[in-house]
């Protein structure tokens, strides 16, 4: 199996829900609890395993807000496994999750430094890295019914931005949206193979803009007349 | 990149002891060692004392850098894929091997081939942990301006010099004067010079990268309209750093002056004192201080793009 999440970047709005349901499940779940420092002061600061950042693309008219939320990529070449030097970081051969033992970590920032999706992030009141388990303590909870053996961040998620499955099976919900919407994955360029796919946005019809034609002379007076006149 | 001051003080620290164990063991290879009568009035003996001690006052300032300390024992367990692991498990071989070297000097009557052997494996352990900590940066690809072989080549150049220095004053306080000590260090310099030219070169370079790569999106032009954040996360603290360009140019040069020039001018002083060379010391560690400190500052890590920054 190889578990991961496809995000529609099409129909994503923004909303941030994702963030806040992971949030609020993750930090009473396995890796928990997710700290927070100056949470009402002046500089809050506090662990996410997802965040949203909100992108502009083309120029406008052509433009078009793309909403884009990102968590960890489960990639399959992991640098930050391979260069974790306590052996905490792992990844799961069984479904191919990349998991961090809170117990072994010594927190030293290095598979942070590794990846290159901003993925992982140190809880200063734990002193070890966290990052997103995609809902390990949830996909296999059988006491849950079926359906809600999914991510929080895609049970949640309002426009059905987000979906989970198993990318090895080619039949699997996942791999066939990748498929037919030529899902990619992100920094392909430096060959960690990440799981998780994003559907680009679909081609949006283009705004054609009412360009007012600048009034001749004769209409000009016409305007003039007829205001003049009714003064 | 954050430049966090344990790590910073860390390199530049176990760098020169390493550089300081590597040159006490050239200097046995090139017969150069004397079995005193007193064994703590020679030079060699002091010089390995004061390495292991320099590598180890680095070893202590790096666990400041970690925020969870009661786990760094862990961190000799990965040595087969980690290079912070390898860098961990070589400084750990390294203690015993040079206890073993200053044992030699202090308790056998003759320079003997255990001897030899003790120099020539503490030459080889110096390297490879100068080696293993420039890799710890080399190997991330996420890093440009680190991934980079010339990155381990400068760890191991400056490690060198700063140690081919103390070396030299510790044997100038002893009255020893050694012509082809000078000589290597000259070469060190200049190879130095070099190598950090070559570097900066190369980190000039224009990137490839951009937030159209990061972000995949096809559009002409792709800009950040908010971060979502309002205020800054982890990602932000650890990799953001802000530093004029102006500022980068004017610490390049005086790290150049500190490292290379100076204690350079100091070598060629004549007669050779242990003043002028205590002078160069400082200078170069300043340097290199300095040097370290531009490294992470100018290292810049690819989510930045995410965040509407250069990579």
């Amino acid at each position: 199996m190889r578990l991961g999440l496809v995000i529609d970047l099409d129909t994503c709005v923004g909303c941030h829900a994702c963030t806040v349901s992971c949030k609020e499940w993750n930090t009473s779940g396995t890796t928990g609890s997710l700290s927070d420092q100056n949470p009402y002061d002046k500089d809050p600061t506090g662990v996410f395993f997802n965040r949203v950042r909100s992108y502009e693309a083309g120029d406008y008219p052509h433009n078009k807000t793309v909403n884009f939320p990102m968590s960890c990529m489960q990639c399959e070449e992991a640098a930050c496994v391979t260069v974790c030097p306590t052996g905490a970081s792992y990844k799961r051969k069984s479904d191919g999750i990349v998991l961090i033992d809170q117990d072994k970590c010594m927190g030293c920032n290095y598979c942070a430094w590794a990846c290159p999706y901003g993925s992982r992030e140190l809880d200063r009141e734990s002193g070890t890295m966290k990052k997103c388990t995609l809902c390990v303590d949830r996909i296999y909870d059988e006491t849950l019914p079926e359906e809600d053996r999914q991510p929080s961040c895609v049970m949640t998620c309002p426009s059905s931005a987000r979906h989970f499955g198993d990318f090895d099976d080619p039949n699997s919900h996942v791999s066939k949206l990748t498929r037919e919407r030529n899902g990619n994955g992100l920094m392909n360029e430096l060959g960690y193979n990440p799981t998780n796919q994003y559907l680009p946005p679909r081609l949006a019809n283009n705004i054609t803009i009412n360009k007012k034609k600048q009034p001749s002379l004769a209409e000009q007076v016409k305007d003039w007349a007829n205001e003049f006149i009714t003064r | 990149m954050h430049p966090a001051f344990s790590v910073i003080f860390f390199t530049v620290t176990s760098g020169m002891g390493y550089g300081l164990l590597f040159f006490s063991g050239l200097l046995v290879l090139l017969g150069r060692a004397e079995v005193m009568v007193e064994p703590l009035n020679n030079p060699l003996v002091v010089s390995g004392a004061l390495g292991l001690i320099l590598v180890i006052l680095g070893l202590l300032s790096s666990t400041l850098h970690l925020a969870n300390p009661k786990n760094a024992w862990r961190a000799f367990l990965r040595f087969r894929s980690s290079w912070l692991s390898r860098e961990g498990v070589f400084a750990l071989l390294s203690f015993p091997i040079v206890l073993l070297f200053i044992s030699n000097l202090i308790w056998l009557d003759d320079i003997t081939l255990l001897t030899v052997i003790s120099a020539i494996m503490l030459m080889i352990i110096s390297v490879l942990t100068l080696y293993s900590t420039g890799m710890i940066y080399a190997c991330l690809k996420t890093i440009r301006a680190w991934n980079s072989p010339l990155v381990p080549i400068n760890y191991i150049l400056l490690g060198l010099l700063s140690g081919g220095f103390s070396l030299h004053a510790i044997l100038v306080y002893w009255e020893q004067q050694l012509g082809s000590l000078s000589m290597l260090i000259m070469a060190l310099l200049t190879l130095s010079f070099i190598s950090k030219t070559v570097y900066y070169y190369f980190i000039g370079k224009p990137s490839e990268l951009s937030i159209k790569t990061a972000t995949g999106l096809s559009a002409r032009k792709v800009r950040l309209l908010h971060t979502g954040e309002s205020a800054k996360n982890f990602s932000m603290k650890e990799f953001g750093f802000d530093i004029s360009e102006k500022k980068v140019l004017l610490l390049r040069l005086l790290s150049v002056l500190l490292i290379v020039v100076v204690p350079g001018l100091c070598l060629l002083a004549y007669p050779l004192s242990f003043s002028s060379l205590l002078s160069a010391i400082i200078c170069n560690f300043l340097g290199t201080v300095m040097e370290r400190w531009l490294f992470f500052v100018e290292a810049k890590h690819v989510v930045n793009l995410y965040y509407g920054r250069e990579a």
